[in-house]
């Protein structure tokens, strides 16, 4: 036993295989924390975080837009989100997430309309062009990781345009026809409003009943929404459309721009 | 009988166990950290973001804010939009809270499958979804989806 023990050859394996073994483990586990930092730091989870509050910041610049239209309270986006700050705290507590913003104030071009920002609100209504719009710059940070600085814009934007408004008087029912381009932030065309989203069409300043017609027009190279009103004896001297797009935003076109057809 | 006095040639039998044990020791200590893809880890990180997309495909759809400020359809259409949008072996439950976490569906359950498999043993995920408020009104609702595999 003792010629066993003494034989330093066998011994200097075993010692270099535990070494070995070390080795191997060290490197595994740095490897292992390596490629699997992601994990441990629940990237997704914060991701998720960051998506819902840029939706969210988004959402609530579109309810204020919406109230703003219906109430002209021009400090609604500013309460909104100074209580949106408060209660955001509250929601994730274990992460603190912090929303700082800045209303957007002053002259912008936007989508080829120029509008002149108040508390981050506009509307410019009773035009052949009209528009409610608000934009507002946030900055999220996810205090508790450190994760901070996540910067975005909100911008919320309503327009429709009277392209075109014609009586036709050529035949036995003369009637008038009143073409429109709705679109949003982007700018994209609003493809998707019903008949009860145009809730007044005025001819001469009185409110009419009306079919519309939705489809693409090549003539005017978008989506045109047809609003057409019947029995009309006389060339109009103006039209009215009010628009409650699908998320309550309202925006008022106006035109006494009527062509008469007579064919 | 010479052989079996060969010290040499039993020195080398034992150098082979030994090695063997060390080696065989750290194979089964570094498995300890694999995480498998068939694993409760991604399993739930799976499952949260199976819930997240859904959530958020049902609220760019308008949806989710028409079917959670109002109470008549928590049992119906917005039961039925989370049974839709989930494969039928997932089973989940919703809550929905106002900002000061108040449960707000107590009496009306927004669930699919036996409420024993979320306290049993199978991997369950927990999402959070935020609603602001709805047409005008500014009144955030705390929603929280709870998932699993049936």
């Amino acid at each position: 036993m003792r010629r066993l023990i003494a034989n330093k050859k066998g011994q200097f394996i075993v010692i270099a295989v535990l070494m070995v073994a070390i080795m191997t483990i060290s490197v595994a586990s740095i490897m292992y924390s390596a490629v699997t930092y992601y994990r441990h730091e629940r990237w997704g989870e914060y991701l998720s975080i960051i998506d819902n509050v840029e939706i969210t910041a988004y959402r609530l610049v579109e309810i204020s837009l919406a109230k703003y239209t219906a109430t002209l309270d021009s400090n609604i986006l500013k309460t909104n989100l100074d209580k949106w700050q408060r209660d955001l705290l509250k929601t994730y507590p274990e992460f603190r997430v912090v929303l700082n913003y800045s209303l957007v104030n002053g002259a912008k071009n936007v989508y080829g309309t120029s509008i002149y920002y108040n508390q981050g609100l506009n509307m410019s209504w009773n035009k052949p062009v009209s528009f409610s719009a608000a934009n507002a710059t946030f900055a999220v940070n996810i205090t508790s990781v450190g994760l901070t600085g996540y910067k975005f814009m909100s911008p919320v934007f309503l327009r429709m345009k009277i392209v075109d408004a014609i009586w036709y008087s050529g035949q036995s029912k003369k009637y008038l026809l009143i073409y429109l381009i709705v679109d949003k932030e982007g700018p994209t065309p609003i493809t998707n409003l019903q008949k009860s989203n145009f809730v007044q069409v005025n001819v001469s300043g009185t409110p009419k009943d009306f079919t519309l017609r939705r489809y693409y027009d090549a003539a005017y190279g978008s989506f045109v929404y047809g609003i057409r009103v019947d029995s009309i004896s006389s060339k109009p001297p103006s039209v009215g459309v009010t628009l409650v797009d699908t998320r309550s935003i309202k925006t008022v076109s106006f035109s006494t721009n009527v062509i008469e057809d007579t064919k | 009988m010479k052989r079996l006095k060969n010290n040499r040639a039993q020195m080398r039998v034992i150098e082979t166990i030994l090695a063997s044990f060390v080696l065989i020791f750290a194979i089964a200590f570094l498995n300890i950290f694999t995480v498998n893809p068939r694993s409760s880890t991604y399993e739930v990180d799976d499952l949260e973001k199976l819930g997240y997309n859904v959530l958020h495909d049902l609220d760019e759809q308008r949806l989710l804010g028409r079917f959670v400020y109002n109470p008549s359809e928590w049992a119906t259409n917005l039961t039925t939009a989370f049974r839709v949008s989930f494969p039928s072996d997932i089973y989940f439950n919703l809550t929905i809270y106002d900002i000061n976490d108040t449960l707000l569906n107590s009496n009306t359950p927004i669930s699919y499958g036996d409420p024993k498999v979320f306290s049993g043993s199978t991997p369950v995920a927990s999402v959070t979804y935020i609603l602001v408020g709805h047409d005008w009104n500014y009144d955030p609702r705390i929603l929280r989806l709870v998932l699993t595999r049936g």
